[in-house]
C-alpha cells in the first residue's frame, strides 16, 4: 500500500487484519473454495454491524438474523445442487429507494412509511438470481434529494471514518454501510452525483453507469432522465462484479439499451499506450487544496505510468451544468412526487374531502426539502414560465452533453467528485444553494449520459478524497480497467473504516 | 334560425388492443372484480415503468392513416398533470403537442355518410392523441355527497384515442352521423367495439353566433350526443334572442332529465404542467404504418364500394355496412352466386327488421344463416319459384326463429309440390281418368286444366304438367305410352 | 400542499434564491437548439409483449381499512 496521502490513520489496514475488508471477490473465493459458508460469512458481518451500526446508522430497515441465516442456507442448497452463482452467499446493501417486495421500500420518505411494493425491481431481482442476500435497505435523503443523508426522514447517517461529518448523499447509507463492513457490495443511485459523492467521502468506488445500461424499473423515480441504479464497492473489482449482474437490456424499462459492452468482469489490465486522461479545468479549479493536491498526484503517477495527461482541458459551458440539472431535475421530481396523494400508500392524514387529504398528507408527509423543490419544479413547468426554465435547461443539456460527447470520443475526463471534504453534520443543509453546490462536478456525467467512476486518492487529515472519471457511452470495460490502474497507484483498494 | 359551431372530442377505448397501453393487463376489463385487472405499471406504483405497447400503436395508427393525417415522424408522449382519486399517478400520460409532445396525428379530414341525407359530409381533423384511461369512480349516493369515493383500476391504463375535429359540425344530427361513422371505422378496422359499456364518450363544443363557447362533458351515447347538442342549441338560441349572454362554461348531460347542468368547479383554467414523458423516448412511426395499412382497406366507405359494385343502392348499402355480420353475409353469398340485389334486400331490410323485432342480437354473427341459405332464397326469388312476398312472410320469420333451419325443407323446390297436387287431382277425378284411358283425349286437357287451377297464381308450365300426368298414369296402370303415341 | 404563515415566509425567501440560480438557464431560452428531452434521443421499438410472467398484483400493502369491495377507498365529499 503507497505510504502516501492516507495520512496517519491508516486504519483501514488494522481492519483489514481483522478480516473485514475483504473484498467481496475475496469472500466469494473463500466461498467456493468451501473454507467459508454463506452461514458464516452472515454472522460475521452482523457482528460487524452490531458493533458500528448504532453509531453510523447506515440502515433504514436490517434482515432479521434469522432471515438473513434462511437465506445463506438457501444459497448453500443451491451451491450443493451445483448451480453456478456468480455472487453467492454476498451481502449486498440496498439504498431504500429500490423496491423490494420482501422488506419495505420508504425512499427515505414518511410518505412512503410502511410501504411494502407488490414487486422487486430489476436489479433485486438480478441479485438474488445470482446468490447474492439483500441485508437491508440503506438510509437516504429523501427522494434522493439531498447531497449528504441528513435529509432522511429518518435520521441522518454519520461519516464511519469520521462520525461528526456527513457520508455525503444521498445514496450515504450504502456508503457508509460499505465503508464500516456492514455488507460486501451496495446497490445505490445517482441522479446528479448521489454514488459518487458518498463514494469520495467514504473512501469506497461508486459508478454511476452510461444512462440505460442499467434497468430502472422498481427505481422510485426522483428524476428519470438523469438518473441510474448504480453499483457501489470497496474495490474496483468488486464494483465491476456488481454492475455486470445488474446491467442489460430489461423489457421492462423503455429506455433500457438494448447494448451492453463485453468485458465488465473481470476488468482487464489497461492498455496504457492507448489511455489518455485530460483533467479538466472546470471540474477542479473550485476544489478545496487538498483535493487538487490528490488529484493531481495521481494524475502525475499516471502520466510516469505512461498514460497520457493532457491537464489543461476545459468546456466552459459546463459553469451551467449545476443550474441546467437542477431545473430538469426539479420538474422531473414535482411530477414524479404528485402520485403521493394519500388514496394509493399507507400514509394518510385524512380529511373530509380529497383536496384536503391529499393537500395535508403532503403537507405532513414530504420533508421540507422535497416541498421546496417541487414548488421549484412546478414553478419551471408552468405556463408561463417552463420556455425560459424548462425548455431552455433542456436546450442547454444538449450543449453540455453534445460538447461531453466530444471530449470523451478523445480522452477520459478526470476531475474532482466534490469541491470540499466531507462536511460535517448540519454544515450544509441551512443554505440550499450551499447544499446544491456540492454537486457541482457530479451532474455533468448525468446530463451528458455517460459512465463516471468515482474512487477514492488520498486522505487529508483522515478524511478521504475522491477522483472522478467519465468516459464515453458504454465505456464501462475501459473504464473500470482505469480504475485497476488508479488503485494500483493509490494502493487505496479494499479500505473499511476504524 | 341560430347559427351555431359545434366542435367535438370524442374519446374512444381501443378495446380490441388486448392489453392496456402501457402493461400487458387487459384492455377489456369489462366483468372483472374491482382491482383484479390491475399490475404496478397501471397502478402508477413508483418505480413501475410505462412501456408503450405494439398493437395500441398501430390502430391508432391506423385511425390516423384513414384520417388522412399529418402523421410525425416519431410520436412523443407527454404528463398531463391533475390531481384526482382514478388517477394513480396524478398524471395521465397523453400526447399534447404544446407540451413537446407528438400525436399519432395532426389535421386530418374523415369523409362520413349522413343517411338521412344520403350524402358524405366532411369534417376536419384538429388532432388525434393516444392516451391512458384513468380509473372509475364509485360513490354512495351522489358524486356531492358521498363521503368517500370508491376506486376501481381495473380501467387504468386501458388505450384511449382522443379525436379533435374542427368547430365545423352542421348541426346536432350531424354531429351524431359523424360520431356514428367514426364509431363505426374504429369497428372496421379492429380498433374498438363500441357496443361494449363504456367504451366512447363525447366532449361537445358549441357555440351560438355572439355567444361564448359552451363545453357539455361525458356524453356517452350518439342519441344523447344529438339531444344534448339540440337542447344546448335551444337554451343559447333562447337565451340570446332574449338579449341575454351565453358564457363561457363546462356543463354536464344529464341522460335521465334529458338537460343539461352547469359543472360545478373547474371554471379557471387549469395548469397541466405538459413535459415529455422521461420514461419514455420517442416512437418511429414508420414501422407503425407498415403494420396499419392493411387495417386500413376495411374502412365502412370501402365497403360500401364494394356492396354498390354489385349494383346494389347506396342506402341499402350503408343499411347493410351498419351490421357487420349482415354484410359479411352478402359478400360470401354473392360470391357463391346468390342474387346480389335480393340478398341486399333480404338482409339489409327485412330480415334484420324482424330479428330486431324479436329482439335478437344482430350484430352476433350465429343471429344469422349461413351464406347458402341466402344464395337459395335468392335464386328461387329470381327463378319465380317462390314469389319475394312469400319469402317476406313465410320464409323470412321461421329463419329468424331459427337461422340454421334447412333452408331446402322450409322452401322446397315446387317440382315435387306439383307431383302431390298430381296425384291428388287424379284420385279425385276419376271419371276423367278412365275416361283419357278409353281414349277420350280432351280428358287430359281436362286433367292438366284441373292441376292448374289447383296451383293459380303460381308460374306453373302446362307442358311439364302434362307430362307428369301421362308419368304418372303410365306407372300405376301399365303402359299408356301406347295410348299416347296414338293421340 | 398547505403551508404555515411562517413556512411560507421561509419557503419565499428560499425559492427566491434558487430561482436565481436557475433563471441562468434562462440564456438558453432562444438558443437555435432542440431540447434534449431523452439523452440518446433514442427511439423505441415498441414491444408486442413487455414480460413473460404475470405481473399483476392485488393491493396487498394497503391497510384493510382503506379497500371496500375491492375498491380503493378514498375521502371525497364532493372532492
Amino acid at each position: 500500500m503507497a505510504a502516501w496521502g492516507q495520512g496517519k490513520r491508516r486504519k483501514g489496514e488494522s481492519a483489514l487484519a481483522r478480516g473485514l475488508a475483504r473484498q467481496a471477490v475475496e469472500t466469494l473465493r473463500l466461498i467456493s473454495e468451501g473454507s467459508l459458508t454463506p452461514t458464516e460469512h452472515v454472522s460475521e458481518v452482523l457482528e460487524v454491524v452490531r458493533d458500528h451500526e448504532p453509531q453510523v446508522r447506515a440502515y433504514i430497515t436490517l434482515r432479521s438474523p434469522e432471515r438473513l441465516e434462511a437465506e445463506a442456507k438457501e444459497v448453500e442448497r443451491r451451491l450443493r445442487q451445483g448451480e453456478r452463482l456468480r455472487l453467492a452467499g454476498l451481502l449486498v446493501a440496498v439504498k431504500d429507494n429500490i423496491s423490494t417486495s420482501f422488506m419495505p421500500t420508504t425512499a427515505g420518505s414518511r410518505i412512503l412509511s410502511d410501504y411494502v411494493p407488490p414487486y422487486n425491481a430489476t436489479v433485486v431481482e438480478r441479485v438474488i438470481r445470482e446468490g447474492g442476500i439483500v441485508i437491508g435497505k440503506t438510509n437516504m435523503d429523501e427522494f434522493a434529494m439531498g447531497s449528504t443523508t441528513e435529509l432522511s426522514a429518518y435520521w441522518p447517517t454519520r461519516n464511519p471514518w469520521d462520525l461528526t461529518r456527513v457520508p455525503g448523499g444521498s445514496s450515504g447509507g450504502s456508503a457508509a454501510a460499505l465503508a464500516y463492513g456492514g455488507a460486501d457490495l451496495a446497490l445505490g443511485s445517482d441522479t446528479g452525483g448521489s454514488v459518487r459523492l458518498p463514494a469520495a467521502y467514504t473512501a469506497t468506488v461508486g459508478l454511476k453507469p452510461t444512462y440505460g445500461l442499467v434497468s430502472r424499473y422498481g427505481l422510485i423515480p426522483y428524476a428519470n432522465s438523469l438518473e441510474q441504479i448504480s453499483p457501489m464497492a470497496r474495490s474496483v473489482e468488486d464494483l465491476a462484479l456488481l454492475l455486470d449482474v445488474i446491467s442489460g437490456h430489461d423489457a421492462r424499462d423503455a429506455t433500457s439499451l438494448s447494448v451492453k459492452p463485453d468485458g465488465i468482469y473481470p476488468p482487464s489490465e489497461p492498455d496504457l499506450r492507448r489511455l489518455r486522461v485530460c483533467l479538466l479545468r472546470e471540474m477542479l479549479e473550485g476544489s478545496e487544496e487538498p483535493i487538487r493536491d490528490a488529484i493531481e498526484r495521481t494524475l502525475d503517477r499516471l502520466s510516469s505510468q505512461g498514460v497520457e495527461v493532457d491537464y489543461d482541458a476545459s468546456i466552459p459551458s459546463l459553469s451551467e451544468a449545476l443550474p441546467i440539472y437542477y431545473t430538469i431535475a426539479l420538474a422531473e421530481a414535482a411530477s414524479n412526487l404528485a402520485r403521493y396523494d394519500g388514496k394509493l400508500y399507507p400514509f394518510i392524514v385524512g380529511g373530509p374531502t380529497y383536496t384536503e387529504t391529499a393537500s395535508g398528507t403532503r403537507a405532513q408527509g414530504f420533508g421540507w426539502e422535497v416541498k421546496r423543490r417541487i414548488v421549484l419544479g412546478v414553478m419551471a413547468l408552468s405556463e408561463g414560465y417552463r420556455d425560459e426554465y424548462y425548455l431552455a435547461a433542456a436546450r442547454g443539456r444538449r450543449i453540455i452533453r453534445d460538447e461531453i460527447l466530444k471530449l470523451t470520443s478523445r480522452c477520459f475526463i478526470a476531475g474532482s467528485v466534490s469541491p470540499v471534504l466531507p462536511p460535517r453534520l448540519g454544515e450544509r443543509i441551512t443554505d440550499p444553494l450551499k447544499l446544491y453546490a456540492l454537486d457541482i462536478y457530479t451532474v455533468v456525467a448525468n446530463l451528458a449520459g455517460v459512465p463516471s467512476l468515482a474512487l477514492p486518492v488520498g486522505f487529508h487529515e483522515g478524511l478521504p478524497i475522491g477522483m472522478q472519471v467519465m468516459g464515453p457511452p458504454l465505456s464501462e470495460p475501459q473504464l473500470l480497467s482505469l480504475g485497476l490502474l488508479i488503485e494500483e497507484v493509490t494502493g487505496l483498494r479494499g479500505l473499511v473504516a476504524p | 334560425m341560430t347559427k351555431f359551431k359545434i366542435g367535438l372530442e370524442i374519446h374512444v377505448q381501443l378495446t380490441e388492443a388486448g392489453t392496456k397501453l402501457f402493461c400487458d393487463c387487459k384492455s377489456n376489463y369489462r366483468g372483472m372484480r374491482p382491482n383484479t385487472n390491475v399490475c404496478p405499471v397501471c397502478l402508477g406504483l413508483p418505480g413501475a415503468l410505462p412501456v408503450p405497447k405494439r398493437r395500441p400503436l398501430v390502430l391508432a395508427m391506423a385511425a390516423a392513416l384513414v384520417m388522412d393525417c399529418e402523421v410525425p415522424d416519431s410520436l412523443v408522449f407527454t404528463r398531463k398533470h391533475y390531481f384526482y382519486p382514478d388517477l394513480p399517478k396524478n398524471y395521465q400520460i397523453t400526447q399534447y403537442q404544446g407540451g413537446g409532445g407528438a400525436p399519432v396525428c395532426l389535421r386530418g379530414r374523415l369523409r362520413y355518410y349522413v343517411p338521412d341525407a344520403d350524402e358524405w359530409r366532411e369534417v376536419r381533423i384538429r388532432r388525434i392523441n393516444v392516451e391512458e384511461d384513468p380509473g372509475r369512480t364509485e360513490y354512495d349516493g351522489t358524486i356531492y355527497s358521498s363521503e368517500y369515493a370508491y376506486v376501481d383500476y381495473n380501467r387504468s391504463g386501458v388505450p384511449l384515442i382522443e379525436v379533435v375535429t374542427e368547430p365545423e359540425v352542421r348541426g346536432p344530427r350531424d354531429a351524431r352521423r359523424l360520431v356514428e361513422y367514426l364509431l363505426l371505422t374504429l369497428y372496421y378496422i379492429g380498433a374498438t367495439d363500441p357496443r361494449l359499456e363504456g367504451s366512447f364518450r363525447v366532449d361537445a363544443n358549441i357555440s351560438v353566433a355572439g355567444g361564448e363557447r359552451v363545453e357539455v362533458k361525458n356524453i356517452g351515447s350518439t342519441l344523447d350526443l344529438e339531444r344534448a347538442l339540440s337542447y344546448e342549441a335551444f337554451r343559447q338560441g333562447k337565451l340570446t334572442s332574449q338579449g341575454g349572454e351565453v358564457r363561457r362554461e363546462t356543463r354536464g348531460w344529464d341522460p335521465v332529465r334529458k338537460v343539461t347542468k352547469p359543472l360545478r368547479g373547474k371554471e379557471t383554467e387549469e395548469e397541466y404542467l405538459y413535459f415529455p414523458d422521461p420514461d419514455i423516448p420517442p416512437v418511429p412511426t414508420k414501422p407503425l404504418i407498415r403494420e396499419a395499412l392493411p387495417l386500413t382497406l376495411l374502412t365502412p366507405d370501402k365497403q360500401m364500394a364494394k356492396v354498390e359494385g354489385y349494383g346494389v343502392s347506396r342506402r341499402t348499402a350503408w343499411s347493410l355496412v351498419t351490421v357487420r355480420p349482415a354484410l359479411t353475409l352478402f359478400l360470401s353469398s354473392a360470391l357463391e352466386g346468390a342474387e346480389p340485389q335480393i340478398a341486399a334486400r333480404v338482409l339489409a331490410i327485412d330480415l334484420k327488421g324482424l330479428l330486431r323485432k324479436l329482439g335478437k342480437d344482430i350484430h352476433s354473427q350465429s343471429s344469422w344463416p349461413p351464406p347458402y341459405t341466402i344464395k337459395v332464397i335468392s335464386e328461387m326469388v329470381k327463378e319465380g319459384v317462390y314469389t319475394y312476398d312469400e319469402v317476406k312472410y313465410n320464409i323470412l320469420p321461421r329463419l329468424a326463429e331459427d337461422p340454421n333451419v334447412n333452408i331446402n325443407v322450409i322452401m322446397p323446390r315446387r317440382a315435387s309440390n306439383i307431383e302431390e297436387t298430381v296425384s291428388a287431382v287424379l284420385s279425385r277425378e276419376k271419371k276423367a281418368v278412365a275416361d283419357f284411358l278409353s281414349g277420350k283425349e280432351k280428358a287430359l286437357d281436362y286433367l292438366v286444366g284441373a292441376v292448374l287451377k289447383v296451383r293459380r297464381g303460381e308460374a306453373v308450365d302446362p307442358k311439364s304438367v302434362r307430362e307428369l300426368i301421362l308419368k304418372v298414369l303410365a306407372s300405376t296402370t301399365g303402359d299408356p305410352s301406347n295410348r299416347l303415341k296414338r293421340s | 400542499m398547505s403551508f404555515s404563515d411562517k413556512e411560507l415566509s421561509r419557503l419565499c425567501v428560499e425559492v427566491r434564491s434558487v430561482r436565481q440560480l436557475l433563471s441562468r438557464v434562462s440564456k438558453f431560452k432562444d438558443a437555435s437548439i432542440q431540447p434534449l428531452y431523452n439523452v440518446w434521443d433514442e427511439t423505441l421499438d415498441p414491444p408486442h409483449r413487455v414480460d413473460e410472467g404475470d405481473r399483476g398484483v392485488s393491493l396487498s400493502w394497503l391497510p384493510g381499512d382503506r379497500v371496500s369491495e375491492g375498491r380503493v377507498r378514498v375521502p371525497w365529499r364532493g372532492g
